[in-house]
C-alpha cells in the first residue's frame, strides 16, 4: 500500500508543478512535428474504411499496437529522460 | 452587397429541411456541370466525420497526453453548408467525405446500416426517463468540459478519478445514471456497468457518451448538440465574447432576418476562375484571398460597398464583387475577372498584355491596391494601419546588427508584408535545397556581412554579424519560396521543399525563448508547373470545413492533406491557429 500512496503522491506533484502538463504538450509538440498525428489518422482512416461494422474498441485493438510503434524512439528517450529527471527532483 | 448571408444553425432531426439545407437539385447541377470537373478523388481525408471516432485535426483543445477520443476540432463543421438534404447531418453512414452533394448521390438511408448513434441511446431518449436523462448529460458534460482546462489543478482531476482504484491520469467514464466514476484501463467502468446495469458512460474529458451494451462511443444529434453547445460557451468565454449572435437576436430580429435573406449556395465559395489568357497568375492569388478567413469574412461582412465606393477603377470594388458573386450566384462555372482584369490594367500598364506574370508580384500589387482602397486605412505607419490587409498580412521584422569591436547592437524595425526565403544555405551545401522549417532558421540565424561597415559608436570598420527575427507575427503569413534564381543563368529550383500542415514560428520570433507558442495552420499553397517564363500556375486551398480542393483555373477538384503535402510549393499562405 505504500506503493499507492507514493504513486499519489507523485501524481500530485506531477499535476500541481504543472511538469505534466508541460510534458503533454512537449509530446504533443513532437509528435506533430515528426508527422506522428498524419500517419495514425490515416491509419486509423484505413482501417475504420475496411471495418464493415465500424467499432470503436476494435479500431483500438488493430491500430493501438502500431500506433505506439511509429512513435519516433528519439521521442521515447527524451520524454523518459524527462521524466526521470523530474523524479530524481522530487524523490529524497 | 445586398444579400446578408446568415449563418444557420444545424437543422434538427424534425425540422422543416426545406429551407435549412440546399436542395438536392443544386447537386445534380453541380455534377452534370460539363464546364467544371467535379471529381471525388478515391481517398479523401474523413475530415467531416463521426466525432467520436478519432479526429483529423490535431487535439488543439485537450491538453493531456492521454488522448480522450472525440476531442473537439479547432475547424469545427458546420453542418449546413454541406449538409445532405435528409434529416441528420451526417446521414450517409459514419465515414462521410463531407461531400455528398459534390459527388451528385443521394443516399438511400434505407440501405445505410445504423451507423448514427445506437438504439439504446435512442431507447432511452425516447423513454419517460428522456428528461431526466437529458439533465443528467448536460451537467456532466459542463463538469468534464470545464475542468479540462485545469491542467495544473489536482482537484480537477480527483472529480474525474476512477473511484475503484483512484487513478488520476487515466481515461474515465462517468455513468449518466449515477454518480459512479470508473476508469476506462482496468475496466472498471466496464464492471460498474455489468454489475448496475448502467449501460452509459460520459468520457470525463470529452463528454463524448460511450454505450457499454454496443462497447462504442455513439453519435446522437441530441446529445452532440448539448455537448457542442458547452464546448461553444467556453470558447466564447475564453475570447471573453459572451453573445453569440443567433441566440441574441429577438423573435422579430429573428423574423426579419430570415425573411429578407437567402441561404447561400452550397459550397459557397467554391468556384473556378477563367483562363482569360496567361491570368492563371491572377486566379491563384484571386483564390488566396477568397480562402483567406480574415479577408473573406471583412469582405462578406460588407466593409468595402461596391454601390457606394465613389472611387474609379478601385480594385477593392472588383474583390467585393468577387466575393459577392462566388457566395451568393448558384453558378458554378468558372468565373471570368473581366471586370479586374481591366482594372488591373488601367492602374498598373505593366500587367497588361498576354504575358505570364509573376504570382507573388501580383499579391504584392492587390494587397497594395486594397490597402490604398480601403476607408479603415490609417494615412502615417503601416505598422499600425487599420486596413484589412495590413491587419492580416503585417508583421514586424526585427534587424539586429552587432559590432564585433565594441558590441553595440544596432537594431531596426520593419514592416513585413511576407516571407521571402532562400532554398539553399550557399555556406553550408549549396547543393541541398532546404525544408520549409530549416529555410526559416537559415533566413533569422546570425549572418557575416561580407562588406565591412563603420560602427556609428566606436568608429571603426568592422564586419558586421546581422540577423533578422520576427518580432511581431501577422494573424496570416505568406510565404515565398525564391524558386526563380537568377544568377549568371536564369534557373527554376523545381525541387519539392518539404512544408508542414502546422507550424510553430515561435523560434523565428524575436523572443524566441517565449513560453508561447505561435502556431499556425496551412490554408493554402500556391504552385507554379513549367520553366521560368512559360508556365502554369495552380494552386491548393482549404475550404471551412477543413477540406483541400485543387484548383486549376476553371477546374476544382477535391484534393487531400496528403496530396497537398506532396506539392511544389511556390507560396505558401499560414494562418494563425488560436487567437488568444
Amino acid at each position: 500500500m505504500a506503493d499507492a500512496q507514493i504513486k499519489a503522491k507523485v501524481n500530485q506533484k506531477l499535476i500541481e508543478s504543472g511538469e505534466y502538463e508541460r510534458l503533454s504538450q512537449y509530446l504533443r509538440q513532437k509528435l506533430i512535428e515528426n508527422g506522428w498525428y498524419e500517419q495514425v489518422t490515416e491509419l486509423a482512416s484505413d482501417t475504420l474504411r475496411a471495418q464493415e461494422n465500424p467499432n470503436f474498441e476494435k479500431l483500438v485493438d488493430l491500430v493501438e499496437p502500431e500506433a505506439l510503434a511509429l512513435v519516433p524512439e528519439f521521442v521515447k528517450v527524451e520524454l523518459l529522460g524527462m521524466i526521470k529527471r523530474f523524479l530524481e527532483d522530487i524523490v529524497d | 452587397m445586398s444579400t446578408v448571408i446568415v449563418s444557420r444553425a444545424p437543422p434538427s432531426n424534425n425540422a422543416n429541411n426545406k429551407r435549412a439545407s440546399p436542395s438536392p437539385r443544386s447537386s445534380a447541377s453541380l455534377s452534370s456541370s460539363s464546364k467544371r470537373k467535379l471529381s471525388v478523388s478515391s481517398g479523401p481525408s474523413d475530415q467531416s466525420g463521426n466525432r467520436a471516432v478519432a479526429r483529423k485535426t490535431v487535439p488543439g483543445a485537450a491538453s493531456s497526453a492521454h488522448e480522450s477520443h472525440g476531442n473537439s476540432s479547432t475547424m469545427k463543421s458546420n453542418g449546413t453548408a454541406n449538409g445532405n438534404s435528409t434529416a441528420s447531418p451526417k446521414s450517409d453512414g459514419k465515414f462521410s467525405s463531407g461531400v455528398g452533394i459534390m459527388s451528385g448521390i443521394n443516399v438511400d438511408r434505407g440501405l445505410v446500416p445504423q451507423a448514427i448513434g445506437c438504439v439504446h441511446v435512442k431507447q432511452l431518449l425516447s423513454s419517460p426517463s428522456q428528461e431526466l436523462a437529458l439533465k443528467s448529460y448536460r451537467q456532466a458534460v459542463r463538469v468534464a468540459l470545464e475542468l479540462r482546462d485545469r491542467t495544473t489543478d489536482i482537484s480537477a482531476f480527483q472529480v474525474r478519478r476512477c473511484r475503484t482504484c483512484n487513478e488520476l491520469l487515466t481515461t474515465t467514464f462517468m455513468c449518466l445514471q449515477c454518480p459512479s466514476v470508473g476508469c476506462k484501463k482496468s475496466k472498471h467502468a466496464e464492471a460498474h456497468s455489468r454489475d448496475v446495469g448502467h449501460i452509459f458512460g460520459i468520457d470525463s474529458r470529452s463528454g463524448n457518451i460511450y454505450c457499454f451494451a454496443c462497447k462504442d462511443y455513439v453519435y446522437n444529434y441530441t446529445l452532440e448538440k448539448i455537448r457542442g453547445e458547452r464546448e461553444d460557451l467556453l470558447e466564447a468565454k475564453k475570447l471573453k465574447k459572451r453573445h453569440q449572435m443567433t441566440s441574441e437576436l429577438s423573435p422579430d430580429d429573428k423574423q426579419l432576418v430570415e425573411l429578407n435573406s437567402k441561404a447561400p449556395p452550397c459550397q459557397a465559395g467554391l468556384r473556378g476562375f477563367q483562363n482569360m489568357g496567361s491570368t492563371c497568375f491572377m486566379s491563384v492569388i484571386l483564390q488566396s484571398l477568397i480562402h483567406n478567413p480574415i479577408i473573406r469574412n471583412d469582405f462578406l461582412s460588407g466593409s468595402h460597398d461596391s454601390k457606394r465606393c465613389q472611387r474609379e477603377n478601385c480594385l477593392g470594388c472588383r474583390i467585393d464583387e468577387i466575393f459577392t458573386e462566388f457566395f451568393t450566384s448558384p453558378t458554378t462555372t468558372g468565373y471570368g475577372p473581366a471586370l479586374l482584369l481591366t482594372t488591373s490594367w488601367k492602374t498598373q500598364r505593366s500587367l497588361a498584355g498576354y504575358s505570364e506574370q509573376d504570382a507573388h508580384e501580383f499579391l504584392q500589387f492587390i494587397l497594395d491596391q486594397l490597402h490604398a482602397t480601403s476607408d479603415a486605412k490609417s494615412s502615417s505607419d503601416v505598422d499600425y494601419c487599420g486596413c484589412i490587409v495590413h491587419r492580416t498580412f503585417c508583421g514586424q521584422l526585427q534587424s539586429d546588427i552587432v559590432c564585433p569591436n565594441c558590441r553595440n547592437v544596432t537594431v531596426t524595425i520593419d514592416p513585413l508584408m511576407d516571407l521571402s526565403l532562400e532554398l539553399r544555405d550557399r555556406k553550408l551545401d549549396a547543393s541541398r535545397i532546404l525544408g520549409l522549417q530549416q529555410c526559416l532558421e537559415k533566413f533569422t540565424s546570425p549572418e557575416k556581412l561580407e562588406t565591412k561597415y563603420m560602427c556609428s559608436f566606436c568608429s571603426t570598420r568592422q564586419e558586421v554579424t546581422k540577423q533578422l527575427t520576427i518580432k511581431r507575427l501577422p494573424l496570416v503569413l505568406s510565404i515565398q519560396l525564391k524558386r526563380f534564381e537568377h544568377a549568371l543563368k536564369s534557373n527554376k529550383i523545381d525541387d519539392h521543399v518539404p512544408f508542414p500542415m502546422q507550424l510553430d514560428m515561435t523560434p523565428y520570433t524575436t523572443n524566441s525563448r517565449s513560453k508561447k507558442r505561435y502556431v499556425y495552420e496551412l490554408f493554402g499553397v500556391v504552385c507554379h508547373q513549367g520553366k521560368i517564363n512559360t508556365g502554369h500556375y495552380t494552386c491548393s486551398m482549404k475550404n471551412r470545413e477543413g477540406l483541400w480542393f485543387n484548383f486549376d483555373d476553371a477546374v476544382v477538384t477535391l484534393s487531400s492533406e496528403k496530396q497537398v503535402l506532396k506539392s511544389r510549393a511556390y507560396l505558401l499562405f499560414y494562418i494563425i491557429k488560436e487567437l488568444s
